[in-house]
């Protein structure tokens, strides 16, 4: 790294100023001008910043194995749509066994629903990740994915909560890419903090040996927990925010598929890097779309391929195991993208240009 | 000066059938360098993973200050003021050098709830982090790594590895440093040189330091006092004229013909 140019953080600052006003203008004239399916895309790729992201934190930054990230989703998700629900909507949807006190009677704005499912799911993850970690420590992939599951099953059950299996209908489409974007950005910023602070230092040293961690004084636990339960907030957001962009969920949608696909972004733009999620949440949700191709029946030469559903997903898993196989570190490594590395890069690039 | 700094009593600890620590008793003065010595096996390396908290001793008693440590966590023992290094080096590898001593300085932060003054960066918290790592730049000086600060740990020469490791126990401000075979894999010039360290060391900060040492040879010339275990139990203690000349430490090396 001896050839990094460093830049001042003045400079640093302003370049990350502009970038984000860049980007907001961006987003507002996509929010103008862009076709609904394209907006639709952009916003998944907020959404999926804000769940890899999440998820880097505590697989990658701190090395514990969590697969329940599609439950602490589905917890968010619910609980903003038991919210934000209209009345009437609710009076509709519960056929089977009719909507619990005090959520029949609810119906909160977009902000604070998002705020409640962050903490509700935050709550869960505490409950989850204390006994979990205190009794198996490393086995605590093995608790998390039968918790994540354990989480649909209950959804699919509890009928006078989240109308079991016929799920809920009639979302209002509040998530927009201002909120979709606001969020990621807040995520991001947040984690990014978390990560370059004395506690990401903490969370990286356990990760490196959770022993000598502790023989430095660091409570392994209660660090744990902590990024545990920050990941499960921001799960809880993100759930929330897909709900509200998709207007209908039910049990189906939050099964393992999904942790598994928010893993592939994180381990794709490189495990403990938050640059790297950011990248790999884009590239996935975007090549997802590519290869709806794949799920349609076409034609090559004389070969009549006759279009699997489901089929992008196999490709994808597949893409995982490969990626696991051959290229663990993924885009960027553990490294992030810096101003520093994009300068030293451009005049890298520069010097190039001239010889 | 004379103050006790730790005070082990009948301290046991059992694995199994095997008696790793047998009613181990033994203490250690303010400022004192007191050497640990025995052959493979002795026990010695569960000795410091008892007094750290890595085990919970099956019998016994142990004294920090005023403080029991029997049943404390790790962590806990660590801001009393215990810090140690390990016998296989355990340094935080993929991180800097220089984070790898700040990191150490964490544990001065007392609530997990200090978090969210990191996170939204209000002014105690930057100041914190200021402080933490002018500390650390100057601890790596006084160690004589400092030009290695951006470096991963990792990318250290193996002997610059093991001081790295005295450096970060000492970034969690001990009273009391065990360093666990500090010279394990050195040549006889670095060992020296470490030896003189670890000297320099203990003026400098103040510390009550004990060294284990599979070498006799090495620690002779520091240390004060000297205790050797066998087979779990404490054979001899003295200083190194006592330990050199007495027929029950002659007796338990004889069958590593390396010493004396
Ligand atoms: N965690 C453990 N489980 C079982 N036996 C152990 C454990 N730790 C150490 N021992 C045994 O205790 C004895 C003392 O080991 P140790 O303290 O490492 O010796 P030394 O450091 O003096 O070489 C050895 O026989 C070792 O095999
Ligand atoms: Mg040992």
């Amino acid at each position: 790294m001896g050839m990094v140019k460093r830049l001042s953080v003045k400079t640093k600052t302003v370049l990350t100023i502009l970038f984000v006003v860049l980007m907001a203008l961006l987003i507002a004239i996509a929010d103008r001008k862009a076709s609904d399916y394209l907006v639709l895309i952009l916003n998944l790729i907020a959404i999926n910043i804000v769940f890899a992201v999440s998820l880097n934190l505590i697989n990658g930054i701190t090395g514990i194995f969590s697969l329940g990230h599609a439950g602490f989703i589905a917890i968010g998700a619910y609980t903003s749509v038991l919210l934000t629900l209209p009345i009437e909507q609710k009076e509709m949807s519960y056929l089977i066994k009719p909507l619990i006190y005090p959520f029949n009677r609810i119906e909160l704005p977009f902000l604070p629903a998002v705020l409640i499912a962050g903490l509700v799911s935050a709550g869960f993850g505490y409950l989850v990740a204390a006994p979990s970690l205190r009794l198996i420590g490393d086995y605590l992939a093995i608790a998390t994915l039968g918790l994540g599951e354990t989480i649909r099953v209950i959804a699919n059950n509890a009928w006078s909560i989240t109308n079991g299996a016929l799920g809920l209908k009639g979302i209002p489409p509040y998530t927009n890419l201002y909120w979709s974007w606001g969020w990621a950005l807040i995520t991001v910023v947040t984690v990014a903090s978390l990560v370059n602070s004395s506690y990401g230092r903490a969370l990286k040293a356990i990760r490196e040996d959770s022993i000598a961690a502790k023989a430095m004084g660091i409570n392994v636990f209660s660090h744990q927990v902590m990024s545990f339960v920050v990941g499960s907030f921001f799960a809880g957001v993100g759930g929330a925010l897909w709900a509200h962009l998709i207007t209908t969920i039910d049990p189906k949608s939050f099964t393992f598929t999904k942790t598994f696909e928010i893993l592939i972004m994180v381990v794709l733009g490189g495990l403990g890097s938050i640059s790297g999620s950011i990248i790999g949440a884009a590239i996935y949700t975007v090549g997802l779309e590519f290869l709806r191709v794949l799920e349609s029946p076409f034609k090559v030469w004389f070969i009549n391929y006759p279009g699997v559903p489901g089929m992008r997903m196999v490709v994808l898993s597949v893409l995982l195991i490969v990626l696991m196989l051959f290229w663990q570190r993924g885009i960027m490594g553990r490294n992030e993208l810096s101003w520093d590395l994009v300068a030293s890069s451009f005049s890298k690039f520069k010097r190039g240009g001239k010889r | 000066m004379n103050e006790v700094v730790l005070e082990l009593k009948n301290v046991t600890k059992r694995f199994g059938g095997l008696t790793a620590v047998d009613k181990f008793s033994g203490y250690i003065k303010k400022g004192e360098l007191v050497g640990l010595i025995g052959p493979n096996g002795a026990g010695k390396t569960t000795l410091f993973n008892l007094i750290t908290g890595m085990y919970e001793p099956d019998e016994g008693e142990m004294l920090f200050f005023s403080n029991r440590l029997n049943g404390l966590k790790p962590h806990q023992i660590t801001r009393l003021g215990i810090a140690r290094t390990f016998q296989n080096i355990r340094l935080f590898s993929d991180m800097t050098v220089l984070e790898n001593v700040m990191v150490a300085q964490h544990c001065k932060l007392h609530s997990m709830f200090s978090m969210f003054s990191f996170v939204f960066k209000i002014p105690s918290a930057l100041k914190f982090e200021r402080n933490v790592r002018v500390h650390s730049e100057k601890l790596l000086e006084k160690v004589g790594l400092l030009s290695f600060a951006n470096e991963k740990a990792s990318a250290l020469p193996y002997g610059l590895q093991r001081k790295l490791e005295i450096a970060r126990a000492l970034a969690t401000e001990p009273k009391l440093l065990l360093l666990d075979e500090p010279a394990a894999g050195m040549n006889p010039q670095e060992t020296s040189e470490l030896m003189d360290f670890i000297k320099t060391i203990r003026d400098e900060f103040g510390l009550s330091i004990i060294v284990i040492e599979h070498d006799m040879k090495v620690i002779m010339g520091i240390c004060e006092r000297i205790y050797v275990m066998d087979y779990g139990k404490l054979i001899a203690e003295g200083t190194p004229k006592q330990i050199q000349s007495n027929p029950l430490v002659i007796k338990a090396y004889l069958g590593e013909e390396v010493l004396l």
